[in-house]
């Protein structure tokens, strides 16, 4: 279900994370280099109203540093992200406070993204309690009708309850909840459902795809898992060591996948399919360790396509085909 | 047959004098050169029954009912220095946290050579011969065997969890969720190491998993698990074609598919009963779709359906005539 | 829709004390800590109802062993030791549990401000916990008593400020782990100002791990008052155990309840102090966010 082509809602442009581990006074003082990660490099995204846009990649890609970074739960090192055309990389804290209540998260972990020792009630209470002011009733009225909206339902039975008193499933309905009272335009899902029972997952996943279509929120939604990406998703774009490798819609990225990585991740995906068999894409495993700057292409030592320009420069993401996007110089090579 | 389970039932002791019954009867025969799955979501007992057979259960787990045939002897009653012998060299286990179980203070070659020597009584030199080449034979360059565990990346200590099982050349593997935390080239890496040890040595793997994507992909047969139960058992084939049990149908059809499934996912209501309580009749009912008047108070036997089969649900009982 | 009943604030107010004394109750050895404590407080609130006598009339014969008339016996000037005992744990009490609210304060507020901020502010931080933590806070009290003489309110200040950097430092490091805690971050989300992350998500789970310090430190603050009044460095005009335990040293020999009675009293209560301590404990521990994180199923699947 792809929405109208609708105004872009997130725009990030050259966005980059990068992070100085905390050394200590005297190695401080002594001097010296101290190993930076970069987290997230260069990365430029649209997100248009209402799409839901998958951010596939493996541990170590950024993705979720990425999701931070555009709701400026971490600053960018250097680029700017523009909520509806606000900069919002340039506001002080006291301003981009009231710009917060239109970009929301949902987290991981259903165990831990409520504290425990709210009730229902509050937790749900809470945004509309920071940014707005509304008599007893009305606010009980709003979170009660979010509950039921997120199928917890009848509400009154949820709202007097504890996080220890529900399921995980039940938990992230909450979180869910707490995510949308304020009608935000974006919310960035981090792995919502990776720690949820398969059919508990599916649950969400479909409910996530309903409040889209009623509320015309737009979601970026980070995981590992490509089947997950692809059932939920509009568009995919694949993340690897900060950047952004491939981007496009979602059936086209997982059957006719560009770029190498790309390749060898869906070869890897295990699947309920007794009709084909699956193509494994050899790789060299042990050079996947954590590695330092690179020059050139961060995939080059596990590329079966790799040539000399890959070790020298870094391939930008530009289109292959109409809508679909790679870094690749197999497709793309430069003048 | 290599292992037979029989009608094992697993009590766990909760403070305050409650138990949760996490094994209520479950049967499951193990074959020579198989890799059988087991298959289900939390709380189900399919680690439970994995620990069982190795009897590394917890302090307040108790074993109430049932026996666990390994070659005509029964695990269960036998003393712990019978269950010592038997552990490692004959069956052992690869868990979802085994990278993490290595000292972190000796390199990784020490600790599989350590093993060997406790349970063959080798010397050092040999002992780090074998596991040398254990090691090698997962794909973990000579160069780096002689490091320590912090030294390798999540995937390559896996492998050594796996080298570390496989080292005294057991009769039986358990891997209970060894590729969970890993990503899926790794996953998919370690998937085919022990799909290949297996059809090399003609011996048996039992792979606990709650992924029925990665258990379809490995396995030989399945075992589908809910409440304590074993609700289903088929060939990979048969199962994934025609799954007989509710449950198993419910799955399926919750499990998103990269290649595209062109419907909405289903998801089940409700959660898994509480095992703290007894219940009356058949403990999927209250999720169930198909459920009809006998489910609340009959609970089902495993119904063999002809071929191998078996369902555990009143929908294949055979009418009594 | 309308609300029925309390959902909000108090009744999660209500729920925790409920929640939290059916825990605490299950610990035999807490609950005995704690009725010995509610005795003592009762005594020390009304002494003059159960003490048979005044605690300084010396009209009494001198050292007469435990009898009818004087359950306790007397002390060498004359005065009846049970009501003296009553009398004196006033001061026990009063001394424990103020220098330690003034600790609990100090540090839980510092600590507070040192894991939020991070930074320079932690830094300078953290290096005051370390230089206040060297002091001796024995020899500080009594140079204290040297130069003002004996001022138990000053005596309390002392102690107060010098046990302090145990509970900024237990803090510190249950909000740092806090700090990261995704539904601190959820907050952060919505726009909440820092105020009220700290008061409403951090101070109420990270401050848990400082009250059962707080407890051991009310039973330090009475050792150090107990040993103060020892050495002779207390006010004689106040009746406490301490003096009472140095008066008794010289009798040992003849006459053993002049010290026993006191030192089984100042034993008993920081003992039972010690045992809510570890009884608080338990609970949060049961239950706490800073600890570990919170219940997944205990049953393997």
């Amino acid at each position: 279900m792809t929405p109208e082509a609708g105004s872009t809602v997130v725009r990030a442009v050259g966005v980059r994370k990068h992070f100085r581990p905390n050394r200590g006074i005297v190695a401080s003082l002594l001097g010296g280099k101290a190993d930076i990660v970069r987290a997230v490099e260069d990365v430029s995204l649209e997100i248009r109203r209402g799409e839901i846009l998958s951010l596939v990649g493996e541990s170590g890609s950024g993705k979720t540093t990425l999701g931070e970074v555009l709701t400026l739960l971490q600053r960018p090192t250097a680029g700017n992200i523009f909520l509806d055309g606000t900069d919002l990389s340039r506001l002080k804290p006291g301003k981009l406070r009231s710009h917060r209540r239109r970009m929301q998260v949902v987290f991981q972990d259903p165990y831990q993204s409520l504290d425990p020792r709210m009730t229902i009630y509050r937790a749900v209470a809470e945004p509309l309690q920071v940014n707005e002011h509304l008599q007893k009733e009305e606010l009980y009225t709003r979170v009660a009708n979010m509950l039921e909206g997120v199928g917890l339902s009848p509400a009154e039975a949820f709202l007097y309850k504890y996080p220890r008193e529900l399921s995980g499933g039940q938990r992230q309905r909450v979180a869910i909840a707490r995510a949308l009272i304020l009608d935000p335009d974006f919310v960035v899902a981090d792995e919502p459902v990776s720690m949820l029972d398969v059919s508990v997952a599916s649950g969400i996943l479909n409910l996530m795809l309903d409040l889209r279509a009623r509320l015309g929120t737009a979601f970026l939604f980070i995981t590992h898992d490509l089947a997950v990406a692809r059932y939920i998703s509009d568009r995919i774009a694949i993340m690897y060591r900060g950047r952004i490798v491939e981007i496009g819609p979602a059936v086209v990225v997982t059957q006719h996948p560009i770029h190498p990585y790309t390749q060898l991740l869906l070869s890897a995906v295990p699947a309920i399919d007794l009709t084909t068999r699956r193509e494994r894409v050899v790789s060299d495993l042990e050079t996947a360790d954590r590695e330092h700057a690179v020059r050139g292409c961060s995939f080059q030592f596990r590329c079966p396509f790799v040539y000399d320009q890959c070790r020298g420069t870094v391939p930008s993401l530009l289109e292959v085909e109409p809508a679909h996007s790679a870094a690749c110089f197999k497709y793309s090579a430069p003048a | 047959m290599t292992l037979d389970i029989r009608d094992l039932r697993l009590d766990y002791a909760l403070p305050g004098g409650l138990s949760v019954r996490a094994l209520d009867g479950v049967d499951l025969r193990i074959d020579d050169d198989e890799i059988v799955g087991l298959v289900g979501e939390s709380g189900c007992g399919k680690s439970t029954l994995a620990y069982s057979i190795l009897r590394v259960l917890p302090e307040n787990a108790d074993i109430v009912e049932g026996r666990i045939l390994y070659r005509n002897r029964d695990l269960i009653g036998l003393s712990e220095g019978r269950m010592r012998n038997i552990r490692w060299s004959k069956i052992s286990m690869v868990f979802q946290s085994s990278m993490n179980a290595f000292s972190p203070v000796h390199r990784i070659v020490d600790q599989l050579a350590a093993v060997h020597m406790a349970h063959t009584g080798s010397d050092k030199r040999a002992a780090l011969k074998v596991a040398e080449k254990a090691l090698t034979r997962m794909g973990i360059p000579a160069s780096r065997t002689w490091s320590y565990p912090h030294e390798f990346s999540g995937g390559m200590r896996q492998r050594a969890a796996i080298a570390l099982a496989l080292l005294l050349d057991p009769e039986i593997l358990i891997a209970d969720e060894p590729t969970t935390a890993l990503d899926v080239v790794i996953q998919d890496r370690i998937l085919q190491i022990i799909q290949d040890w297996q059809r090399e040595s003609g011996r048996s793997v039992i792979f606990v998993s709650h992924d029925m994507a990665v258990v379809a992909e490995i396995c030989d047969r399945i075992a589908v698990m809910y409440a304590g139960l074993v609700v289903e058992l088929a060939d990979k084939v048969d199962l994934l074609k025609e799954p007989r049990h509710p449950y198993t149908q419910a799955l399926l059809d919750c499990v998103p598919n990269v290649k595209g499934r062109g419907s909405r996912l289903q998801s089940l209501s409700g959660s898994p009963p509480d095992l703290r309580q007894r219940h009356e009749g058949c403990l999927f009912r209250p999720r169930c779709a198909k459920a009809f008047a006998d489910c609340a108070t009959v609970k089902p036997d495993l119904f063999e359906v002809g071929d191998r089969h078996p369902a555990r649900c009143l929908l294949y009982r055979p009418e009594a005539s | 829709m309308q609300p029925r009943g309390e959902y909000g604030r108090l009744r999660e107010l209500r729920d925790r004390a409920i929640a939290f004394w059916k825990d605490f109750r299950t610990d035999k050895a807490a609950v005995f800590g704690l009725a010995v404590v509610v005795f003592f407080a009762i005594l020390a609130l009304l002494p003059w109802l159960f003490a048979p006598y005044s605690p300084t009339s010396i009209a009494f014969a001198q050292l007469e062993t435990p009898s009818g008339a004087h359950l306790f016996g007397t002390d060498d000037i004359g005065r009846d030791v049970l009501s003296r005992i009553i009398w004196g744990s006033r001061v026990s009490l009063l001394f424990g549990i103020l220098a330690a609210s003034l600790s609990l304060a100090l540090g839980a507020t510092l600590g507070l401000l040192s894991g939020y901020y991070g930074g320079w502010v932690d830094q300078i931080l953290s290096r005051s916990f370390e230089i206040v933590l060297m002091i001796p806070a024995f020899f500080l009290l009594v140079m204290v008593v040297a130069i003002f003489g004996n001022n138990i309110n000053f005596e309390i200040l002392v102690v107060g400020i010098t046990i302090w950097p145990a509970n900024a430092r237990i803090m510190r490091a249950s909000v740092l782990s806090l700090k990261e805690r995704q539904f601190v971050r959820a907050a952060v989300a919505t726009g909440a100002s820092h105020g009220r992350i700290l008061i409403q998500h951090i101070l109420p789970n990270a401050i848990q791990p400082v009250i059962v310090n707080s407890n051991l430190q009310i039973g330090q603050a009475i050792l150090f008052e107990a040993g103060m009044s020892f050495l002779g460095l207390s006010d004689p005009n106040v009746v406490s155990w301490g003096a009472m335990v140095n008066v008794g040293a010289f009798h040992l020999v003849d006459a053993w309840w002049l010290a026993f009675f006191p030192g089984v009293a100042l034993a008993v209560l920081i003992l039972s102090f010690n045992l809510i301590g570890d009884g608080v404990g338990k609970v949060y521990g049961a239950t706490s966010v800073v600890a570990r994180k919170m219940e997944t199923p205990k049953v393997a699947a």
